[in-house]
């Protein structure tokens, strides 16, 4: 293999390497802190042992779960 | 994990726009004759664009198997073909196309013709900037201060190269 084509091959496995540890940062990041677009609560009320949930919207979305 | 198709999509995004980002940025060194013409400069800008390319599909073909956003081959494809955040995806899936395209053309500038490969390629600094608008328009980590930071840290070179590039030169 020559030189240029050896020197060319170690850029693309370090660009690689870097790609997809800033992939896996980005995921744990948005797995720990990351909103789903929703947030679900749920309360208890044990006078009445009756349970209720409330969902709210993070952003205005057509959708019931989540968004991008 | 309930979430795992929808946070692989987005962190792939965000991968897709730094690299892009870190592309750009090496594209515009070389064509603006900043730096030096090297090896590791060209090669590093093609390994950042396949980088990329990549990631832009997992971005979207992730997407095909989430649970909740249900998405169609077709929303995640054709522009305005989806309802959801119209605009945002439009923008979205037609910087993905300018990308792959422009970039993938790279191997066929000698059936296109050098000169008119270079004119073409000039328009990847646009698709570029839909992609950032897309991400920072729809992204659900747009707000966030990590994403702001490394966001900057790598558009805003590529942002102040580019306007170099557009801005006319006085002699």
């Amino acid at each position: 293999m020559s030189r240029h084509a050896s020197r060319v091959r170690e850029i693309r496995k370090r660009v690689a390497i870097v790609a997809v540890a800033a992939f896996l940062l980005a995921f744990n990041l948005i797995a720990w802190t990351g909103s789903m677009g929703t947030t679900t609560t749920s309360t208890s009320s044990s006078s009445t042992s009756s349970t209720s949930a409330t969902t709210t919207a993070d952003e205005p979305t057509p959708l019931t779960t989540h968004q991008s | 994990m309930s979430h795992a198709f929808w946070i692989t999509s987005r962190a792939a995004g965000v991968v897709a726009l730094l690299a892009s980002s870190g592309a750009v940025t090496a594209g515009l060194l070389m064509s603006g004759r900043f730096v030096r013409r090297s090896i590791d400069l060209r090669a590093t800008h093609e390994a950042l664009a396949l980088a990329t390319l990549i990631a832009l599909a997992v971005h979207a073909f992730v997407l095909l198997g989430d649970g909740f956003l249900h998405p169609g081959l077709a929303d995640i494809t054709i522009p305005f073909a989806s309802d959801f955040q119209r605009w945002w995806m439009a923008a979205g899936i037609t910087a993905g196309w300018m990308l792959a395209i422009l970039g993938l053309s790279y191997y066929a500038r000698a059936r296109i013709g050098v000169k008119r490969w270079r004119m073409l390629h000039r328009f990847t600094a646009l698709a570029w900037v839909l992609g950032v608008v897309h991400a920072l328009g729809q992204g659900t980590d747009a707000g966030t201060p990590w994403l702001l930071v490394s966001l900057a840290a790598v558009a805003l070179p590529a942002l102040g190269l580019l306007t170099m590039r557009l801005t006319p030169r006085t002699a």
